[in-house]
């Protein structure tokens, strides 16, 4: 009983601990949210440089001021239908955790909407979809303004480890 | 001894018939009669330039003195005038003396009253150079403290000097402590001088001078010079007590007998065979015949030495002028040898500050030439901004090269840590080796430094343990029992090369031979050509070594030295005679930073090609292309069949079927094998600045790295070994 409760507070706790602000942008009519403190920047869409035997998801790299970052594009990342790049398709660059130290990653999405505070009593622990969808890379769903937002672990979304992975991938 | 004035030159007798005039001019001189003074005065200066063009430095010191005390003379500032023209009279007549004699014996009376004299009018005597003329007196003892504080310090300086010198003595060549021995004496000559410690300061000035010699490589380190040196460190204690004394018993100070230590300073430097001759090394070169030098030196003397042989030989045409030069820098050379070098003068910067100006400075050197094609610019008809532009454009890429060249580092510390490792292999090994090192100078870049430590290593244990044989085994073949273990690194051309060789035996090619065909590398009947055989101790997993030692034959082999160093954009290559030896040649990359790239067009995207590995372009003909069973494509280049790459394929930029006739072939070649890749169209060729695409992309297939082209857009750079690999694959 005292075992579960501290289970349950330390629960609390870890999402607590997600309390913050989010930068919220929009994939396919769903709404996302990133930490505010892995957002660096938000460029407009810019020539992108491909990189072969890359996954379709990783666009390629772009001239950030001299430094050569590599873009995603979020959409093929989670497997949502592919749209043509318009005006409000944006690049949020992010401070990702790797091995090396932390990498600046780009990562395309349909449209940045706000920042928002959000609540630790308004996160739900991210919920269990089975087999179907990897949910370890969502940090949790908050409520806001009557609609959810996907909180995204970015470092997971974009961990390096799992990009490596197409390194040797032939073509 | 002095050789040079003394004995029976020619210009001997002229000099001789000078100082009689100047002896008899001198009898007459009478205290008021100053113009007779000032022409006495006239000779001696003209005496003094003459000896100052000899290397007769005590008749010099001597001159310098008599010019000194009849220039007071005149100027009337000598209280006891007659007693200055004894002095006058008394120093002619040592000179005369000393060119009789060929030198002169201090002890002599004649010398110890002339010093007398000179003491007593408020000179130094001759050899205690340039101590200011002061009254010797009564120390300051008005400050006991300063006195106090000037033996505390003393003494402990005498001590540090006593322990170096012992160093010294064991280690001759190590002038950093003569220069720790130096320094003391001159501080307390300084002090004692503050002080008006007329003896201690004489005597610190005279081991101090000897010490100068010694630094400037005039005089070698000796046990009589350690002796002198120690001789002196005792006196100057001597007379520290004395002073200790004399101060609490408030009495004068005692007079110390300088001249023994004194006589010994010539002596040593007269045993010092000095940096050698250039008629010597004239003569040694053949330069010139022993009896044209001898003729020379002859005239030169006759002229009062007032010209430097190599001019007279030059002028009389016994020599050309570019041996001459030739064999002063190498007397220079000697002199300097093992001596101090000059080094720059230098700050410590953080490594992470340079590579920031090296990128910033990469950027900079994009935007511009952004600026300059945007077309505003472009069509820009101003003739000063178009100069302007031009100008800055110099200045931007001058910027970069030396903020390229911050990063580079000498490759001598790199050298120098294999000393240490071929020492303590050779003991292991039981092998006699020694390491030469040549071009420690050259430069390399700060992270190809630690690059190429590791195969550097690899290869001198190599070297060592498989390369060179035991003492037996080599005067066994007529060698010298000792093995020679060669590093080298020259620039050449655009690389930095390299080399690691010894006078071993070579390799073992019928062992590499055996070896790769139980491998399967090599068909059992084939015949290799030896540089195939060579190149076979490059692959993977490859050891001919029968036993693996302690000290290699571990680890990595010589297929990781090679990734490396080819990782490095470098190459290697080696070259072996049995029984002669083996040299591994490593040609790398002045800088891991830039490479002249070729920027080509292909579909959509453009790609940069590393220069060095394009042989050629040509535009494909039709009756040139050729297909193989419908797929594999062929191109003929000079009667030679390559395999056509479609790098639009490869890199999934569209337009895969384009017609070879309507593109451009790249004749490239990696690793001796030729392969012509497609591509649309050359866009240029340009120093492209290497970017990392990050931890994400850093083992792409066929990609390099990056770089930012002109308009601001990531190009990436192609490896062409991934590319032919990407291609068999």
């Amino acid at each position: 009983m005292a075992q579960a409760a501290r289970q349950l507070d330390q629960e609390g706790n870890s999402l607590q601990d997600k309390e913050g602000k989010y930068l919220t942008f929009t994939l396919a009519g769903e709404d996302y949210g990133l930490e505010i403190l892995k957002v660096r920047e938000i460029i407009g869409m810019m020539d992108i440089t491909a990189i072969p035997q890359t996954p379709e998801y990783v666009k390629g790299v772009i001239n950030l001021r001299g430094r050569v970052i590599p873009v995603m594009d979020l959409r093929l990342r989670f497997g949502l239908p592919p749209v043509d790049y318009g005006e409000r398709t944006c690049i949020i660059v992010t401070d990702v955790q790797s091995p090396q130290g932390a990498v600046q990653v780009g990562v395309v999405v349909d449209a940045v909407s706000e920042v928002l505070n959000v609540s630790g009593k308004d996160i739900e622990p991210p919920p269990g979809f089975g087999g179907r969808i990897d949910s370890g890379y969502i940090l949790g769903l908050a409520k806001a303004k009557g609609a959810v937002k996907i909180l995204l672990d970015i470092d997971r979304v974009l961990a390096v480890s799992e990009l490596a992975r197409f390194e040797g991938m032939g073509g | 001894m002095n050789k040079d004035l003394s004995g029976k030159s020619p210009h001997h007798q002229e000099f001789t018939a000078d100082l009689e005039q100047l002896a008899l001019k001198a009898v007459m001189l009478t205290e008021d009669d100053l113009p007779a003074v000032g022409a006495f005065l006239k000779d001696l200066e003209s005496l003094q330039e003459k000896l100052a063009a000899s290397s007769a430095p005590e008749a010099a010191d001597l001159v310098s003195q008599l010019v000194e005390v009849a220039h007071r003379l005149v100027l009337q500032e000598i209280a006891d005038a007659v007693q200055a023209l004894e002095i006058i009279s008394l120093g002619v007549s040592l000179l005369q003396k000393w060119v009789r004699q060929g030198g002169w014996f201090r002890s002599e009376e004649e010398w110890r009253q002339y010093c007398r004299l000179l003491e007593e009018a408020g000179l130094t005597a001759p050899g205690s150079g340039e101590a200011p003329p002061e009254v010797p007196g009564a120390p300051a003892f008005e400050d006991p403290e300063l006195l106090a504080n000037f033996l505390t310090e003393a003494r402990e300086h005498l001590e540090g000097i006593e322990t170096r010198l012992i160093h010294l003595e064991q280690h001759p060549q190590d002038l950093a402590a003569v220069n720790a021995i130096f320094r003391p004496f001159h501080t307390i000559k300084g002090v004692a001088g503050f002080l008006n410690l007329a003896q201690i300061q004489e005597l610190s000035h005279e081991v101090e001078f000897l010490l100068d010699e010694v630094r400037n490589g005039r005089l070698p380190v000796s046990s009589e010079l350690v002796d002198t040196v120690l001789a002196g460190v005792d006196l100057l204690r001597a007379m520290l007590a004395d002073l200790e004394e004399a101060m609490t018993e408030s009495r004068a100070l005692r007079e110390f007998d300088l001249t023994p230590i004194k006589a010994r300073i010539p002596t040593l430097r007269e045993a010092a065979s000095q940096h050698p001759r250039l008629g010597e090394i004239l003569v040694d070169q053949g330069v010139v015949p022993p009896e044209e030098v001898a003729a020379s030196l002859a005239r030169q003397e006759a002229e009062y030495r007032t010209r430097p042989l190599g001019e007279l030989l030059v002028e009389e045409g016994k020599a050309p002028p570019r041996t001459v030069a030739g064999a002063l820098v190498q007397q220079m050379a000697a002199a300097r040898a093992g001596g101090e070098t000059v080094t720059p003068a230098t700050v410590k910067v953080d490594l992470a500050k340079v590579d920031l100006l090296v990128d910033l400075m990469g950027e900079l050197v994009i935007i511009q030439s952004q600026v300059r094609q945007s077309p505003v610019i472009a069509a820009a008809t101003d003739q000063k901004l178009v100069r302007d532009l031009g100008q800055m454009s110099r200045i931007t890429s001058d910027l970069q090269r030396i903020s390229m060249s911050l990063r580079m580092v000498p490759i001598g510390a790199t050298f120098r840590k294999m000393v240490r490792l071929v020492r303590d292999l050779s003991h292991k090994v039981g092998k006699r080796v020694s390491l030469l090192l040549e071009g420690e100078e050259t430069e390399i870049d700060r992270n190809m430094v630690e690059a190429i430590y590791d195969p550097l290593v690899h290869l001198v244990r190599n070297a060592v343990d498989h390369g060179l044989e035991t003492p037996a085994e080599r005067e066994a073949q007529g060698k010298p029992p000792e093995g020679r273990l060669w590093l080298r690194a020259y620039q050449k051309g655009g690389n930095i090369v390299i080399e690691i060789e010894d006078d071993g035996r070579g390799l073992d090619r019928e062992a590499i031979l055996a070896r790769a065909r139980e491998r399967g590398l090599v068909a059992a009947e084939e015949n290799l050509p030896s540089a195939r055989i060579d190149s076979l101790i490059f692959e993977p997993g490859f050891s001919t070594a029968r036993q693996v030692s302690e000290v290699s034959g571990r680890g990595v082999g010589m297929d990781v030295v090679k990734q490396t160093v080819e990782h490095l954009r470098g190459k290697i290559e080696t070259f072996s005679q049995p029984g002669q030896g083996t040299r591994f040649t490593l040609r790398l990359p002045l800088t891991l930073a830039i490479i002249d790239g070729l920027v080509v067009r292909v579909g959509r995207e453009r790609y940069i090609l590393p220069a060095v590995g394009v042989r050629e372009s040509v535009r494909p003909k039709a009756e040139d292309c050729f297909t193989v069973a419908g797929r594999g494509e062929l191109l003929r280049v000079r009667e030679q069949l390559l395999p056509l790459v479609r790098l639009h394929r490869l890199l999934g930029t569209g337009n895969g079927d384009i017609p070879a006739t309507e593109a451009l072939a790249l004749v490239v070649e990696q690793e001796g094998c030729q392969k012509a890749l497609l591509v649309d169209e050359i866009l240029g060729k340009q120093e492209v600045v290497i970017k990392s695409l990050g931890p994400m992309f850093q083992h792409i297939p066929g990609v390099a790295g990056g770089t930012i082209l002109g308009d601001g857009r990531v190009g990436l750079i192609l490896d062409l070994g991934g590319i032919f690999a990407l291609e068999q694959g």
